[in-house]
């Protein structure tokens, strides 16, 4: 108790604060009084009792050391005093007023450690968001610019290849119905030194090996496509734009073990927590896949005192722990996944007993907004 | 050549003009290029009006101004106001989600999801774009891949042989029997026992053929 730092502070601020009241009210009280009192000194001293000056002549109102102010001279001068101390008193209340506001900033308020910490957690949510925000730019411009590119250019050697006449035999699937190219032969691509067609065109040979030639870069280019949108997917999903929701349900959609989706939200999320949330459910649920052995899964999101709850449920096997590195030695999903909370102070709590069932709930304690 | 009439609508002009270029060198007709959900519904609406209503929009999901599921929202009118014409939804990525919600609305007309990657192959996506046009379902074969990973506790579909499964998997894609049975290597009356088997699985009446073939595809991929 003797180490409660704000007990102290409070206490000292009650020792400040009592007199300084009473000060400030009897100060207060006394200009504004004074004031008004000075400024109608000639109406109201006519009416008190008459006294005697030092020279015997009679006199009515305030006197100081022997003065009197009952001359037209002395009335207008208290009367001035009064309008100066009647202007003065709001500057008076305003200076008390500060020195309390200095004594409770600086005993009730924040201490320099708690204000730091404050404005590190609004720069850290800052930086969180910011991050957020960038990537999702990133994505965009891989989607408008690399990504529509590529499958025009695919576009364009896929007609090429199709030109130059292995029509889409060669792809395994389909009817034939493009046109036939100069040569109409289907053949497996390969650089050849033979002639594929018939004498009619000048270089076969040329033509052949420009054929496998597009082959091939018609097939690198679909690899590349492909494998652009599964790194574009794990920078920013494009259906998180929807909402958590329609992301979630899509999520469960590919997993391969029926998945029920539960989410109850009263306000969407900030980007960077839907972005957040996402990932750890996308996460615990390759992690049921893996080594659950389970048959059904359900993803719950509701709200948790200011912030939110995550939990994936299985019905697998159980004995999951957040720590297995694997034979390589690297760490695994889950301490990833307690990393990728951490800047919003979520925590990841496993409970995977031998036998199962297992549930991983991640808690945001918010807020979330 | 087909002739068959088409509207393209993608907010990526490297890609509009050169799907354009591509359908008219293929002999299609396309009436318009738009960039945006807005303009789509405008032009079929327009063109409609005029009697020559495309038989296919071909509309990317993500347009300006909201850069999420505008083409979505332009096909789900365009199917609605405008059943004469087919909608082949044209993606950089596969969200099964849309897929249903396209399809839930199904009224007979012709409707596909494609990944954009797909007109790299280009006679497929051109006969694919075909079938939307004759009132076919077109999936791509990674929507019904995600579907298929991801069986539902629905006793029906459960009680599918795996051919069975192949075929239910190739019916929504939008095959025809033929193309099944060229596809599968199987004969027309194995692929027609396969489809009985599979309607009879799925408990669907025994009326119109085709209607039944598009409330099975719609059975698999709810789960």
């Amino acid at each position: 108790m003797l180490g409660d730092t704000a007990g102290w502070r409070a206490l000292a601020y009650l020792a400040a604060a009592f007199p300084l009241a009473l000060i400030s009210a009897a100060a207060s009280v006394g200009f504004l009084a004074s004031g008004l009192g000075g400024l109608t000194h000639w109406v109201w001293s006519r009416w008190l009792p008459l006294q005697a000056a030092g020279d015997g002549s009679l006199h009515r109102g305030l006197s100081l050391g022997g003065l009197f102010f009952d001359t037209v001279a002395g009335q207008l001068s208290l009367a001035a005093v009064g309008v100066v101390l009647l202007f003065v008193w709001p500057w008076v209340n305003h200076g008390f007023a500060d020195v309390f506001r200095l004594l409770v900033g600086e005993l009730l308020g924040l201490t320099p450690g708690a204000r730091r910490l404050r404005d590190l957690e609004v720069s850290r949510g800052r930086s969180v968001e910011d991050a957020d925000a960038r990537l999702r730019r990133i994505e965009r411009d891989l989607h408008d610019g690399t990504q529509a590119r590529l499958v025009a250019v695919a576009m364009q050697l896929g007609e090429a290849r199709e030109l130059l006449g292995s029509g889409v035999a060669a792809n395994g699937r389909g009817d034939s119905s493009g046109p036939s190219g100069p040569d109409g032969s289907g053949g497996p691509a390969g650089l050849t030194g033979e002639s594929v067609a018939g004498g009619e065109a000048p270089r076969p040979t040329a033509v052949a090996n420009a054929r496998a030639l597009v082959e091939l870069a018609h097939a690198a280019v679909k690899g590349t496509a492909v494998e652009l949108r599964e790194i574009v997917r794990n920078i920013h999903p494009p259906v998180l734009d929807d909402g958590l929701e329609v992301a979630l349900e899509s999520l469960a959609s590919r997993v391969p073990l029926p998945v029920r989706v539960h989410v109850e939200l009263r306000v969407r999320p900030s980007p960077a927590i839907e972005t957040m949330l996402y990932f750890c459910a996308a996460e615990l649920l390759t992690n049921v896949v893996k080594h659950g052995g389970a048959t059904h899964a359900t993803v719950t999101l509701e709200p948790h005192g200011r912030g939110l709850r995550l939990r994936v449920q299985d019905d697998g096997t159980g004995g999951a722990q957040v720590w297995s590195p694997d034979e390589t030695g690297r760490r695994s999903g889950l301490v990833g996944l307690a990393e990728r909370v951490r800047p919003v102070d979520g925590r990841l709590e496993l409970h995977s007993p031998a036998g199962g069932p297992t549930v991983a709930t991640v808690t945001l304690p918010g807020p979330v907004a | 050549m087909t002739g068959t009439t088409v509207v393209v609508a993608d907010d990526s002009v490297i890609l509009r003009d050169g799907l354009v270029a591509l359908l008219n060198r293929r002999g299609y007709e396309v009436l318009a290029a738009v960039g945006d959900g807005d303009s789509l519904v405008a032009e079929v609406e327009r063109l409609t009006a005029a009697g020559t209503a495309p038989a296919v929009a071909v509309v990317d999901i993500r347009m300006p101004p909201t850069f999420t599921d505008e083409g979505l929202r332009a096909a789900r009118e365009l199917r609605t106001r405008f059943p004469g014409t087919g909608v082949l939804l044209f993606s950089q990525y596969i969200e099964t989600r849309y897929a249903t919600e396209l399809l839930a609305q199904r009224d007979g007309g012709g409707v596909g999801y494609l990944l954009k990657d797909r007109v790299a192959d280009v006679s497929e996506f051109l006969e694919a774009l075909d079938r939307i046009a004759d009132g076919s379902t077109v999936l791509d074969p990674e929507v019904v891949q995600q579907l298929m990973g991801a069986p539902r506790a629905e006793d029906g579909l459960a009680r599918l042989t795996p051919r069975e499964r192949e075929v239910l998997e190739l019916m929504a894609e939008g095959r025809s029997n033929g193309a099944i049975s060229r596809e599968l290597y199987l004969s027309a009356g194995a692929v027609e026992k396969n489809v009985t088997a599979i309607f009879a699985k799925l408990s669907l009446p025994p009326d119109a053929g085709d209607h039944r073939r598009v409330l099975a595809v719609l059975r698999f991929l709810r789960g």
